[in-house]
């Protein structure tokens, strides 16, 4: 074991961590945009509350 | 089964998950943090792999969970063919980003545990190609998707393309059986119990029980998403079509 492969466990952590953040914001900004959206939507009227997708 | 139908209502969908979601992500985050503190302070380094084995933590569930993701997307394609439901369209669909992350992170750090054990990032071996495959039926599953929208057609495209890349997951599971592979046979689930010393199997299954209701909480999430999506654009089409103002054309740019 040398120091040279604690770079790899690092960058292996750090990609994971990397991508699956990058995933949980990427949901979660798209969610808030879309409740936004259909907020305006029902505001401006067009407020259909059926449940079909 | 009426459950199970009541379930497929959207509206119950994310009434439901409202409430799930919350103890799945808090179960997500403890058991990932618990299974940090064990590989990082408990775990024992491998006699040969030395600390390395440590990427192993990540590797195996990422493997898992890609081949799991594909699992739920066949599923939901059944549900797409057979019942022609639009929450197992959605499932199918959210599924494949999720499935191409794991996928993704499994390579990578495959490559990386593979650079220092094997001396190289990559070979061209059974189990790595097959693997391969899969991330590409991924994206070519979500550019399918992403030309053909939220047509009918296109979701039975798709499931019909996934149902056919469902052979590449056998191929995965037994390529180190089935060919002289580099990458090493299974050493948990064999038929002989997993090879694996407690003190090292125990923080891997914990962090694989991390990843995967991490998984299911962010496909819950995107599920939820792609059901707001269609009723932002059907109401969005509707005001359109009413002639009304207030930005519906901002209101249809499709999600990323």
């Amino acid at each position: 074991m040398t120091d040279e492969h604690w770079g790899y466990i690092v960058l292996a952590y750090g990609v994971t961590a990397a991508v699956i953040l990058g995933l949980l914001i990427r949901i979660l900004l798209e969610h808030r945009r879309l409740v936004g959206a259909l907020a305006r939507l029902e505001k401006n009227g067009a407020g259909d509350r059926g449940e079909g997708l | 089964m009426i459950a199970f139908s009541s379930l497929a209502n959207p509206a119950v969908f994310l009434r439901l998950t409202r409430r799930v979601l919350p103890w799945l992500g808090g179960a997500s985050a403890l058991l990932i943090g618990f299974g940090l503190y064990l590989v990082f302070f408990v775990a024992p380094a491998d006699y040969q792999q030395g600390e390395t084995v440590k990427i192993m933590y990540i590797h195996v569930p990422a493997a898992w969970l890609a081949m799991f993701a594909y699992v739920v997307m066949t599923s939901a394609s059944l549900g797409v063919l057979v019942w022609r439901h639009p929450l197992a369209d959605a499932a199918q669909k959210t599924a494949a980003t999720l499935g191409a992350a794991f996928t993704f992170i499994c390579l990578v750090t495959g490559s990386l545990w593979g650079k220092p054990m094997w001396g190289t990032f990559w070979v061209w071996d059974a189990r790595l190609t097959s693997m391969l495959i899969l991330f590409l039926l991924y994206l070519g599953l979500i550019a399918l998707r992403q030309t053909m929208e939220d047509s009918p057609r296109g979701a039975r495209m798709a499931a019909i393309m996934t149902l056919v890349g469902f052979v590449d997951i056998p191929i995965i599971k037994f390529s180190v059986d089935w060919w002289n592979t580099l990458h090493q046979p299974a050493s948990v689930f064999r038929a002989g119990g997993p090879m694996i010393a407690a003190s090292m199997l125990w923080p891997l299954l914990i962090m694989a029980l991390g990843a995967t209701t991490l998984f299911l909480a962010l496909h819950l999430m995107a599920i939820r998403n792609e059901i707001l999506r269609r009723r932002v654009a059907r109401l969005a089409l509707q005001a359109a079509a009413a002639g009304e103002e207030g930005g519906a054309d901002e209101l249809l740019e499709p999600a990323q």
